[in-house]
């Protein structure tokens, strides 16, 4: 078909395999993979045989492809802002950038330089920011009065099983073993975890609390993940991750006022099981979010598709998306530094 | 059947818990030999003391308000008094094994905005101290009316909070994650006798176990006639002082 549009990924692990993959799959009338670039040529190999797409191991060649009209850097993340950069000044339609945008404000300052300069649109793959639940949910914040609690609690069993569940993966990264000894290696730990898990919800939470955070407490729990006590303003914001060996996530984020309670429960990682379920109590009941079988990773690709088929560009867009950046960076090294604190 | 007497301003509680144990108590006359309800919701450490002068036999006190150390030495250790709290009574914390080893517990009450005063820091203080051990990582009032505390212990944390809203009933959860899986302890509307429910997840199935259809002053009440009886001694006002005692 004419219309579709090409995708190249720039990186073939986890996340291409068992997240974007299976999702275009099911978006087939809009994309068609042309191109999987991975440094390690074998991994690329098995993953473009897959969908009949070229392999490389260089982000030049993948550049150069002109079936690829839309970038998805799923690339380790220190390597998103040159990633981004690349695809940007390679004129493609629009890019995809796994989380996180960048690891220092520079950088995200410097890659939104990039995206004005060059017109490119960048979209940072936050599913829960396109999760139908979440967006049926913000229309409920504007409601409720002023929210004066926030909870996100991240509950998840091990990647690995729902990895398995969405696709077959080549190659596996094998985990990292943690030593949680040094108040040094705790507070690294916390700081990643914020980045690698909350991350996803704090976009959603800084709607909800725009004034930045103040980290009141923080603490590492068994057997791996952290609670972090926070206000914004006077909104308390309590952050929870945990990762055990229960089967079923719970993701959920709530936002209570003095007349609503609003609920968000995501739908889990990797597997394509439709949209998350949101709900709005109030003295007058109980409102649910319509079901959708598109979930947060179908939805950030179809607003890809959108942005690479106008001529517009959105603005704001990449000052939210550094804004985002920087709420989710102080959070992380003020709960580091409580962290430490703590740990003397 | 025991003689019961009440204080002003709980007698609709008094007369619920009456009629749910009709061969047990009746609503009688005050003084000597008599059970006295007392409303805990202010200064109530003083009443107390009248009544143990006054010969009554023992006590329940509603709802029991914040109180110091200084308050509580009015009242003598031997004395059977239980305490009747809205949320940390409910029978289903005595036939659940909500204890757990490691990892996240969370306490949090909903608790309608015009009665927010009914359920105090105070009784997930005692509620945590009762159920878990933890000491202090940060303790503070965060958003307007927010009691909340950060607790750490080893490897266990505890995170409670009191979030006064009227969006939804009146509530208490206390949610466990640890290792091995994580489970949800839920107290509803403690004005009724809607049973808790409790929903435990492992690697492998959910589970959850019948509680009892009975409210917190009923549960409150049977345990006093129960210590009564027995003659055995009750301990609710041990922990209070523990828990009043330890640092804030």
């Amino acid at each position: 078909m004419a219309d579709l549009l090409g995708v190249g990924f720039v990186g073939a692990g986890a996340a291409t395999q068992a997240i974007h993959l299976p999702a275009l799959a099911a978006l087939n009338e809009t994309f068609t993979v042309r191109h999987v670039m991975d440094v390690d040529a074998d991994t690329a190999d098995a993953v473009a045989g897959r969908v009949g797409a070229c392999a490389s191991s260089s982000i030049e060649s993948l550049l150069e492809d002109p079936a690829v009209d839309v970038v998805a850097v799923c690339s380790p993340p220190r390597f998103h802002p040159a990633h981004i950069e690349a695809a940007c000044r390679a004129g493609v339609k629009a890019v995809l950038c796994e989380k996180p945008l960048a690891l220092s404000t520079e950088e995200a300052q410097k890659v939104a330089e990039i995206v004005r300069e060059t017109g490119v649109p960048v979209v940072v793959g936050a599913m829960h920011a396109f999760d139908p639940a979440w967006v049926w949910a913000r229309k409920m914040v504007a409601g409720m009065g002023r929210v004066h609690s926030v909870r996100s609690r991240i509950v998840l069993p091990p990647n690995a099983r729902f990895e398995d569940m969405a696709t077959e993966i080549a190659k596996r990264t094998p985990g990292r073993s943690r030593n949680l000894a040094e108040p040094a290696a705790r507070a690294a730990f916390i700081e990643a975890a914020v980045f690698g898990v909350t991350v996803h919800d704090l976009p959603l939470i800084r709607e909800l609390a725009p004034k930045p955070l103040r980290v009141l407490g923080a603490t590492l729990i068994e057997p791996a993940g952290f609670a972090i006590l926070a206000e914004s303003d006077d909104t308390a914001i309590e952050l929870i991750v945990s990762m055990n060996e229960n089967w079923k996530p719970d993701w959920t984020l709530e936002a209570i006022s003095d007349t609503g309670r609003l609920l968000v429960e995501f739908a889990p990682s990797f597997v394509q099981s439709g949209s998350g379920k949101a709900s709005y109590e109030s003295k007058d009941g109980v409102m649910q979010s319509p079901p959708s079988v598109h979930n947060g990773y179908a939805m950030e690709w179809l607003h890809v598709a959108d942005l690479a088929r106008r001529t517009d560009a959105r603005p704001g867009a990449m000052e939210s998306l550094v804004a985002d950046l920087d709420y989710t960076m102080a959070v992380a090294e003020a709960a580091g530094r409580r962290v430490l604190e703590e740990s003397k | 059947m025991r003689r019961v007497h009440y204080e002003k301003g709980i007698g609709s509680v008094v007369s619920t818990v009456v009629a749910s144990l009709p061969m047990s108590l009746s609503i009688g006359v005050g003084g000597n030999g008599a059970i006295l309800f007392i409303d805990g919701r202010i200064e109530w450490a003083n009443r107390l003391a009248d009544a143990i002068r006054a010969g009554y036999e023992a006590a329940i006190v509603v709802a029991p308000a914040e109180l110091d150390e200084r308050e509580l030495a009015v009242i003598p250790d031997d004395f059977p008094v239980a305490l009747d709290w809205r949320f940390a009574s409910n029978p289903a914390l005595d036939e659940i094994d909500v204890q757990t080893s490691g990892g996240l517990i969370e306490v949090t009450a909903y608790v309608p905005l015009a009665r927010q005063s009914e359920v105090t820091s105070l009784e997930l203080r005692l509620l945590i101290r009762r159920l878990f051990d933890a000491d202090i990582l940060f303790r503070g009032a965060v958003g307007p009316g927010g009691r909340r505390s950060l607790e750490a212990s080893g490897s266990r944390t505890v995170l409670s909070r009191v979030i006064p809203t009227d969006a939804c009933p009146s509530a208490l959860e206390i949610s466990w994650v640890g290792r091995e899986g994580r489970s949800t302890l839920r107290i509803p509307n403690p004005s009724t006798a809607q049973p808790a429910s409790v929903l435990t997840t492992d690697a492998a199935f959910d589970r959850s176990p019948s509680t009892m259809y009975e409210n917190s002053h009923r549960a409150t009440a049977r345990r006093l006639l129960r210590a009564l009886d027995d003659a055995t001694p009750l301990a609710d006002l041990k922990l209070l002082r523990r828990v009043v005692r330890a640092p804030q």
